[in-house]
């Protein structure tokens, strides 16, 4: 055992593969949070009135209220005084095409391996990519119009259809849902929004990759999507973000309503920088994310691979509303060093027949916590509810920890719920019968690895899969000792 | 819950010592009651009752007799009335059993500086009585400890605490009763600590029955030494807040325990069970299976957590917790939930909640039996076979017994079939 | 008798069995073989009145009465005794108390007096050892830790015991090694008589070789494809279902 970690060594020495800074001039308010900074973000946008009420009433129950701390996680205090709540690349006029996007910016992304002016012909992909708080690119517009489908920077949903972002905005996360969601909504800068029309199945995976760019600056993003009557939609979200010594605080929001026989799949790759191996720096993750199945027959589908991140916080829920609709969610949390993810989801079931199904595949190394924390609640009415929930976890450190506090609450005797956990480590005799097949430690541990959350994995869309799995290996950083 | 006057007036026992009460009692003022914001208490409130005002137990004189007590009669038992012990209907002690007295009270009252939680504050500043359990020898009939009431009337507060020691390589067997009144309003604390030497091994057995009694919180430490084993199995028929806390140090290596717990809730019955094993030594062993019902209105919660420290390798842990909903107005929840620190130990956990198993009712169904009577044998199959766990038959069999009455199963129904009939019947 | 007329059966929507016939006289013995899905299983679940399969067209009589309406219990006390394929495991209920008790139900129905507990018992020792079982299945949870074969011979004293006109035994010899299939063929052929009917539901004809059915049907995809003697079986043992499946198609 000691020959092969000696190789391992050198991986777990690997740096931050997408640490850098791109230098481009920022709009950026100065730090520090007040009634006048919600005015200003406002007003920096242009936006309408019921807008500014919103994010006013939002702010003033956010002073209301402290920090939760019941996760199972552990950072120095957050200083919202001390952070800089707008920040937006300049840009003159606004691009019209690709070419007219800063050329650094597109650099940036070719660093990170994702070949925006590529992707439009390569992979079929539309991206609306948000560099900080901005959205400054979005393609195949025009495609999707001519479908009916809207799929836009947040702060053009605003300009552009002020009455859907009125009529479900907040309408499945209020702003008083939380602490993070309540200073989401005072002080969000833009995000995507998404609508799919009745019937209508979009045609290609919707993607946003987002960056965390400028320093000290909070990232605020809102996204919102609706899949109307029948409609279909598969979101992808990816996520990478620079290197930096100061904690950086990311509070999103994202909410999905689905109508009657609707479905969104909404895919993540999280891989927001995890701060050094002394536990310096690093991303605090703090996501609001929850789907509302208003309609019957309607499938809210979660699927995350969340590598990154100092600190994680999320839980993408899905409420069940609508008589046999169907909520998923399917995760790796992937933690080394002094990572610490505290995530999960919620199933809450109100409409009868609803059916929820949980995979959780945690994986902890060095001396990062991982906790899959998971809510299955079903009320009197839901007649005939159906849970399977399994929770597994992973560990390769000698100094980590994997924990489970699954919550479990029913209210109807026509209700079936199953919950099932273990937890293992890669074993030397694995290792062994694959060094003797000539597989060197290194790749045993990501096949290993790999298999472990093939579950998982294979709910991902495909471009997205191969990203995952090469996440993987890179963070796995062979933590076997 | 109670105010300062009742406190003032409390009838203070021979050997007390009113200063550690005293701190007690200021300690217990300084917390708040715990609300359903505490995590701890989630889905228990204690609203109600912050609001009743207990009277302080009076060891009246009391008429209850060997024939009030619907066991089996133990030999080797100690009785407590409304939280004091009853010398007439207690049979013997052993020399190395010490009653809360001059002599016992230090030894029970060590643990008393470290007391953290609500109830147990309160339970050192009330104190009735208790006992202090010397095992040092293996003893082959169990040890019955019985809690008896008597009419008290209105409501009425007792407050127990135990402490039970091992010895090295001692096996010692207990069976505590909670016989409540079937009508109290009751508030009772129950503290008991646990300590078990080297290679001792102290199976205990809870039972609270009581057709509708009143509020209960029971704590049971238990703190193991090196390749000692305890096991606790916990009988709960249920009250209008039964709660029931069990904490286990499994300290030093191959320490290992089993917990079992059933909780049969009818009517506005509140069962919270909650049960936290901490493995803090190399191979150590933890094995927990909690089983509930809720019918009726009644609720069921099972909060388990188990700990598995760096410090403890080659550990295993098991947990479970199943449950059926028999009606709409009832409710479960679980939270079977692990923390764990060392990667190379076996751990698994499970739970479930729903209703009779379908497959198996439609099994016994195309076998003759009709709907009800197949429904009511899977839901005693559901509680007895848990009850296989116990090493005790003649206990076992006195508990089939109890459920069967309890959740008024039709008795010519389900006919005693579990026991193998004798030899000379058989051939 | 057992008359199944152009039985439709669909679980969720999807059609499982499409347009059965079949008769089933007193003393015969029938064998339904077919591939895996061909919906063998389906339809002794619904003979026995398994709920969540729906009945979308076509009748079930037995001895004259509409089985539709009737409650699996109610089923069994008409005669009929479904041999589980995979029989279920019940903690905490004695293997004793089921037997006794589904016993009893039987008697009930038929206005007997409940069975004494002495005469039950030589009752059924006396099964038991036809079927060389020994007494401690008696006091074991029923089927719980069971062994494949374990299961499978209780199903059979439980045949035994009840003596339903009608068993229909749902791959019984599944799970069986040679001496147990032995001894369960012999359990059923010792239940053959004028009165009785058996329908066997099987893969294979080993079950056959000791049970020796009088009629022998195929099921393929939901429909009957064929229908023969005993030497039917020793045709689709050598030459499989498909050559069969294509002539159906064929035709």
């Amino acid at each position: 055992m000691t020959k092969p970690n000696q190789t391992l060594e050198t991986l777990l020495q690997q740096n931050y593969e997408h640490g850098f800074v791109t230098d481009i001039e920022s709009d950026t308010l100065p730090p520090g949070l007040n009634a006048d900074t919600v005015r200003a973000i406002s007003a920096k946008k242009n936006e309408p009135e019921f807008m500014l009420a919103w994010r006013l009433k939002a702010y003033e129950h956010w002073c209301q209220l402290t920090e939760p701390h019941w996760a199972h996680l552990k950072y120095t205090p957050i200083d919202y005084q001390a952070i800089c709540y707008y920040s937006a690349p300049k840009l003159k006029d606004g691009p019209k095409s690709l070419d007219e996007v800063d050329p650094k910016l597109i650099e940036t992304y070719n660093k990170l391996g994702i070949p925006l002016k590529e992707q439009e012909w390569l992979a079929g992909v539309a991206v609306d990519a948000v560099f900080d708080s901005i959205s400054v690119a979005t393609t195949f517009k025009d495609k999707l119009n001519d479908m009916g489908i809207i799929f836009c920077s947040f702060s053009d949903a605003v300009q552009n259809h002020p009455d859907l972002v009125q009529q479900y905005l907040g309408s499945v996360v209020p702003y008083t849902d939380n602490f993070f969601a309540a200073l989401n909504a005072a002080v969000f800068s833009d995000g995507s929004f998404v609508y799919i029309p009745p019937g209508v199945r979009c045609p290609m995976e919707l993607s946003t990759y987002f960056r965390i760019n400028a320093k000290s600056t909070g990232q605020f993003e809102r996204t919102l999507i609706i899949a109307d009557k029948g409609a279909y939609v598969s979101y992808l979200e990816g996520c990478t973000a620079p290197q930096r010594d100061e904690n950086q605080l990311h509070a999103a929001v994202v909410e999905l309503v689905a109508l009657d026989n609707a479905q969104i799949k909404y895919s993540t790759v999280q891989n927001w920088y995890p701060g050094d191996e002394n536990g310096v720096g690093g991303i605090y993750n703090f996501v609001t994310k929850r789907g509302e199945c208003r309609g019957e027959h309607s499938k809210i589908s979660w699927t995350q691979v969340e590598t990154g991140s100092a600190i994680t916080w999320k839980y993408p829920s899905v409420i069940l509303k609508g008589d046999y609709s169907v909520g998923e969610f399917y995760s790796v949390a992937l933690t080394n060093h002094h990572q610490q993810a505290d995530t999960g989801t919620k199933m809450v079931h109100i409409g009868k027949h609803t059916k929820s199904t949980i995979v959780s595949k945690g994986i902890s190394a060095g001396f990062a916590q991982n906790t899959y924390r998971g809510l299955v609640k079903v009320l009197a009415q839901a007649d005939g509810a159906h849970n399977y929930t399994r929770c597994d976890s992973l560990l390769m450190g000698t100094h980590c920890g994997a924990h489970t506090f699954p919550y479990i609450e029913s209210k109807n005797s026509r209700a079936r719920i199953e919950h099932e956990a273990s937890t293992s480590k890669i074993s030397e005799d694995q290792l062994f019968y694959l060094a003797q097949r000539g597989i060197d430690t290194e790749n045993a541990v990501s096949m290993i690895v790999n298999g472990f959350c093939k579950e998982v994995m294979k709910t991902l869309p495909m471009e997205f899969a191969v990203e995952a799995r090469k996440l993987l290996g890179l963070s796995l950083e062979g933590s076997i000792g | 819950m109670i105010p300062q006057s009742l406190f003032d007036n409390c009838a203070v026992l021979p050997g007390w010592d009113k200063h550690l009460r005293l701190e007690a009692w200021k300690n217990w003022r300084s917390m708040a009651t715990p609300t359903i914001r505490d995590e701890a208490w989630k889905y228990t409130s204690l609203a109600r009752l912050e609001k009743m005002v207990f009277s302080p137990s009076t060891p009246a004189p009391s008429t209850l007799t060997l024939n009030d007590i619907p066991l089996t009669f133990p030999e080797n038992r100690f009785c407590f009335i409304n939280g004091v012990f009853n010398q007439r209907l207690s049979a013997p002690l052993t020399a190395d059993t010490y009653l809360l007295s001059q002599r016992a009270w230090p030894k029970i009252a060590t643990q008393y500086q470290t007391a953290q939680s609500y109830f147990e504050r309160l339970n050192a500043a009330m104190l009735n009585d208790g006992l202090y359990l010397d095992i040092q020898n293996t003893t082959n009939t169990p040890l019955y400890l019985m809690l008896l009431e008597d009419k008290t009337g209105g409501l009425s507060q007792h407050h127990l605490r135990h402490r039970i020691r091992v010895h090295a390589g001692v096996k010692s067997d207990i069976v505590i009763v909670d016989l409540g009144l079937a009508d109290s309003s009751s508030l009772t604390t129950h503290v008991i600590d646990i300590e078990l030497a080297e290679g001792a091994t102290l199976n205990c057995t809870h039972l609270k029955k009581a057709s509708a009694p009143g509020y209960a919180i029971r704590q049971t430490h238990a703190h193991l030494a090196k390749n000692s084993r305890f096991t606790h199995f916990n009988v709960d028929f249920g009250a209008k807040l039964s709660r029931n806390e069990i904490v286990v140090l499994l300290q030093e290596n191959n320490a290992s325990c089993q917990l079992n717990g059933l909780a049969l809730a009818r009517g506005q019955d509140h069962i919270d069970n909650q049960t936290q094993i901490t493995h803090l030594a190399p191979s150590t062993q933890s094995l927990a299976h909690y089983r509930g019902m809720s019918d009726d209105k009644a609720c069921h919660i099972f909060h388990g957590h188990v700990l598995v420290d760096a410090n403890a390798p080659d550990s295993i842990v098991n947990q479970q917790s199943k449950n059926i909903l028999l009606t709409s107005k009832a409710q479960v929840y679980a939270e079977p939930q692990l923390e764990i620190y060392n990667k190379n130990i076996q751990c698994v956990h499970g739970a479930t909640v729903g209703d009779i198993d379908e497959e198996a009712l439609f099994y016994l169904r195309s076998r003759g039996l009709s709907n009800e009577i197949a429904r009511q044998l899977l839901i005693f199959g559901f509680a007895r076979s848990l009850l296989e766990t116990l090493d005790d038959n003649t206990l076992q069999n006195e508990l089939a017994e109890w459920i069967k009455t309890h959740l008024a199963l039709d008795s010519e129904l389900i006919l005693d079939c579990y026991k193998e009939p004798d030899h000379e019947n058989t051939h | 008798m057992l008359i199944i007329n152009k039985l439709q059966v669909s679980i969720q929507n999807k059609a499982i069995l499409k347009g059965i016939d079949l008769k089933i006289k007193p003393g015969e013995v029938h064998a339904i073989m077919g591939p895996n899905g061909s919906g063998k299983s389906t339809l002794a679940n619904v003979l026995s009145g398994r709920e969540e399969y729906d009945i979308t067209a076509g009748t079930l009589h037995y001895q004259g009465v509409d089985l539709a309406p009737l409650t699996p219990d109610e089923r069994a006390h008409l005669g009929l005794f479904l041999s589980f394929q995979y029989p279920v495991e019940i903690p905490g209920v004695s293997n004793l108390y089921l037997l006794k008790s589904a016993l009893n139900a039987k008697r009930k129905h038929q206005g007997l007096d409940e069975i004494d507990a002495i005469d039950f018992l030589s009752v059924v020792r006396e099964k038991m050892k036809l079927l060389q079982m020994d007494d401690s299945y008696l006091y074991r949870d029923v089927n719980t830790g069971f062994s494949g074969g374990e299961k499978k011979r209780n199903e059979i004293l439980q045949l035994l015991l009840l003596e339903p006109s009608l068993c229909i035994l749902d791959e019984t010899d599944s799970g069986l090694d040679i001496d147990a299939l032995r001894i369960v063929a012999k359990g059923i052929n010792l239940m053959r008589n004028e009165n009785r009917s058996i329908l066997l539901i099987t893969h294979y004809q080993r079950l056959l070789d000791y049970i020796k059915p009088d009629v022998v049907h195929v099921l393929s995809d939901g429909k009957m494809i064929a229908e023969g003697d005993y030497q039917l079986a020793a045709v689709l043992e050598a030459e499989g279902y498909e050559p069969f499946i294509q002539k159906k198609a064929g035709d």
